[in-house]
């Protein structure tokens, strides 16, 4: 009797092809292609790569153009929402300055009538910001706006939503506090409104008889099904959720119109829950998914910069897909932003507005240098950071850095460190400038490297770059630190603006050609 | 008609999802309905095991014509199903007769509020609103399983599919055209950046080459095996690795090949390049063999010797 193994090998034809390994996700390729690089197995072996990027907005621009195969897919429409103290009053409500535009504070007070006068922004019929009519607006505006295009679409088919389904993106991660959040208030809270309540977190998972995150879609599906009475629940359902670990996991539930966020922070994946195409709770077609961001902390006009950003990522990934993106190229006209300023509707932002923010490079550096996170992991990378060559002396960089490692909160709220004094805020600004600077300078230097390789992102043509002796070296005495190292900044969450940095990075790539 | 052991069939009510009434055990599942105190049971038999089982809950041979027998203080009720293998979605891919899991998944798939019951994850419960509009469960009734059977059973039940939208005809095409210009190469890695929705099972099930022998699924990690749903019975077949030995996954990959089939070896414990899933790998070195990994972004994929450990085992 042979052995498995033995078996195995009579039965396996010669290989005639070399061994296929064929990886996919979103946007964190870039993560997997920088761990395969570090290998040098491709030093070792002759091993031939193939990238390749679809991105939504290529999608939706084919849509456009009237290719039936891709007719299912939903326009992603984003919008950045702002408020102010009279937009409360309107409503008949007050919100306390201290936690006005900082939605995390309004949250973790647990007080229920700033909870509730910030949800009724969005529940309440009487505001311009109500989300059922907010939905019904942007989804008229899309369609007026390809009124022109190949696609025939029919605002009846779509339009006058009257139940729709909420992802609700709360800015609290504990489930501890969610679940009394639950019963305390949205509960109660939500059914007054005519909107089923459910709320998704691994424990509510389980308790339910689900497995676990494997499950979460099935829960989803599950609650969405539960939950749809139009006599109980005439407006919809709304799904409430903490900052979590499953919010990585795919889902499928076509019953979700609109996601909420709430949060000051963004996950692709999560930000993706309503583009699902397929049923919805009215009986209506589907033609949007729409992603408000409303989870603002700072005080003037931030949807201004969200907008500003959200764009820059869009051309990035435009500038994958397709390296004849041009800042002002036809992909524009794919793009499908709403802003919200205090009291009034929301309006589209149109194509020469787009186009003007994102041609005016001037102001990508002026929204990156003013834009420091001085809780950021970035300044415990003291070794690295007091390596850079920057206009100040080496010394000085290292206390300064020592000094915001020390002060850096992120230890969690449990144990907060005290905070910068005003003065050592300052220089910290300061010297945040000076590192963009010295980093946004060296990509001068590499855009011809980047242009030559087809390269979009700084963080590509670095990874490329430490393979390249010579510009290594080159690197290491210019700017003080190595591929490797810069890489390892680019990579710190929320720490510096690698997506306006790359868009400065495609700016100059383009003049270059 | 065909006994069970020491049951015979033809004295209980039978309920029949098939083209023929008799029991063919090559062409129809064999399950049962059996009533518990606190919900119903649907368990399937390929044999003798259904029988302990239900010896085990005290309904043992009978000769009522309902088919209904005290035992203890306890009427128990039982029905038998003949159902076409054809109409359980993923019976063809079963080794070892558990029809009633697949019939679940379906009834789950029909009705997303029907779940396993929390307190006997035997039976099945459904979640549905009180007056108050807050969600309680309660246990599926005996009528309401029969219900879902006859609805699912009826007619067969089909997912509906997508043909390859325009794009990923192109990814497909593109795949296999760098692959013919790259046959010196040692290994070939595609990298693709794909938006949410796009159907990258799709691309990756669409995009392994005819001459491909076998293909090691890496995405179960973190991720799930949502690839299969586009496999084609007649071609691929699934052999699931979790909870088994190196032998167990090795002969249910040489039953595959023996039958002329495309063996999917889905992987989904890997802590480190000396797990013996990625030892695996070294016995298919001299063999055309593809390699998936969906949802690369977990950390996971970031540890070289991982990605060391897969790469040194396929190249020849």
């Amino acid at each position: 009797m042979l052995s498995l193994e033995s078996q195995l090998q009579t039965l396996l034809k010669p290989r005639t092809n070399p061994p296929v390994m064929s990886v996919t996700t979103g946007t964190g390729v870039d993560k997997f292609v920088h761990a395969f690089n570090t290998t040098g197995l491709h030093g070792k072996y002759n091993i031939a790569v193939r990238r390749q990027w679809h991105t939504q907005l290529g999608t939706e621009l084919l849509k456009l153009s009237g290719e039936p195969s891709v007719q299912r897919f939903l326009h992603s429409v984003r919008m950045f929402a702002d408020w102010n103290a009279d937009d409360f009053a309107i409503l008949g409500k007050e919100l306390s300055p201290n936690l006005m535009n900082d939605t995390d504070k309004i949250w973790m007070s647990m007080d229920r009538d700033s909870i509730t006068s910030q949800l009724d922004l969005f529940f309440d019929p009487n505001s311009s910001l109500y989300l059922i009519d907010v939905l019904n607006g942007a989804i008229t505006d899309v369609v007026n706006k390809y009124k022109n295009e190949p696609v025939g679409y029919n605002l009846a088919d779509y339009n006058d939503r009257k139940r729709i389904g909420v992802w609700l993106q709360l800015p609290v991660s504990d489930t501890n506090t969610v679940n009394r959040l639950e019963t305390e208030i949205l509960r109660d809270y939500f059914k007054s409104r005519g909107f089923g309540l459910m709320v998704v977190h691994a424990e509510e998972l389980r308790e339910a008889g689900f497995d676990g995150k494997s499950d979460l879609n099935k829960f989803i599906n599950s609650r969405f099904t539960v939950l749809d009475n139009v006599e109980i629940y005439p407006n919809g359902i709304v799904a409430v959720h903490p900052n979590w670990g499953y919010a990585a996991r795919s889902m499928t539930e076509s019953r979700l119109d609109v996601a909420l966020n709430l949060r000051n922070s963004v996950n692709t994946q999560d930000d993706d829950r309503v583009m699902s195409n397929g049923k919805t709770l009215d009986g209506k077609k589907k033609l949007i998914g729409l992603k408000i961001e409303a989870g603002f902390k700072r005080n003037s006009a931030d949807w201004e910069y969200r907008q500003s950003e959200y764009l820059r990522q869009l051309f990035n990934e435009q500038r994958n897909e397709n390296k004849e993106t041009t800042p002002l190229g036809p992909w524009l006209r794919g793009v499908n932003i709403f802003k919200r300023v205090p009291q009034t509707t929301p309006t589209l932002v149109t194509e020469q507005e787009l186009g003007n923010d994102i041609s005016d490079s001037d102001r990508v550096f002026q929204d990156v240098i003013t834009r420091v996170n001085l809780n950021s992991t970035l300044w415990t990378m003291t070794d690295i950071l007091s390596k850079l060559h920057i206009v100040r002396g080496n010394n000085k960089m290292s206390k300064l850095v020592d000094k915001v490692k020390k002060r850096v909160n992120n230890g969690g709220p449990k144990n907060p460190k005290p905070p910068l004094t005003k003065s050592e805020e300052q220089k910290i600004k300061e010297l945040y400038v000076q590192i963009l600077q010295s980093l946004i300078g060296f990509t001068v230097r590499m855009k011809g490297y980047a242009a030559s390789r087809g390269y979009t992102s700084i963080e590509q043509t670095l990874q490329d770059i430490k393979n390249s002796q010579v510009f290594e070296t080159q690197m290491k005495k210019t700017l003080g630190i190595s591929a490797e190292e810069y890489i390892m900044l680019l990579q710190v969450e929320d720490g510096l603006p690698v997506n306006d940095m790359d868009f400065m990075f495609n700016a100059m790539i383009a003049e270059t050609n | 008609m065909q006994s069970v052991k020491n049951r015979i069939i033809s004295h209980t009510p039978i309920r029949t999802y098939t083209d023929e009434l008799e029991w063919h055990p090559d062409k129809h599942a064999l399950c049962y309905l059996l009533e518990l105190d606190n919900g119903e049971k649907c368990g399937s038999s390929g044999g003798q095991n259904n029988a302990k089982e239900l010896g085990a809950y005290g309904c043992i041979v009978d000769t009522h014509n309902n088919y209904s027998k005290r035992s203890e203080s306890k009427d128990y009720r039982v029905k038998w199903l003949y159902i076409d293998k054809n109409k359980i979605v993923g019976a063809d891919k079963l080794k070892n007769a558990s029809y009633d899991k697949l019939v679940h998944e379906m009834i789950f798939e029909y009705d997303p509020r029907v779940k396993y019951f929390k307190h006997n994850s035997d039976a099945l419960a459904i979640d549905e609103l009180d007056a108050n509009g807050d969600i309680v469960e309660r246990p599926l009734t005996y009528n309401e399983y029969l219900n879902y059977l006859d609805t699912l059973f009826k007619d067969s039940v089909q997912n509906e599919r997508f043909p390859l939208d325009v794009r990923q005809q192109k990814m497909v095409n593109e795949r296999k055209d760098f692959l013919n210009i790259n046959k010196d190469a040692d290994m070939i890695i595609n990298i693709e950046s794909n938006h949410t929705r796009a159907g990258k099972d799709k691309t990756n099930y669409k995009g392994i080459n005819s001459d491909t022998q076998v293909i090691f699924d890496f995405s179960g990690y973190f991720a799930t095996f949502q690839i299969t749903s586009e496999f084609d019975s007649n071609v691929d077949v699934e052999v699931v690795t979790r909870g088994k030995t190196k032998e167990e996954i090795l002969q249910d990959t040489i039953d595959a090949l023996v039958q002329g089939k495309r063996p999917w070896l889905m992987i989904s414990t890997y802590n480190n390049e000396e797990s013996d899933r990625i030892q695996l790998l070294s016995l298919f070195k001299n063999a055309n063999i593809e390699i998936i990994i969906d949802e690369v972004d977990y950390q996971v994929w970031k540890q070289t010797e991982l990605l060391e450990g897969i790469v040194t085992n396929v190249i020849a």
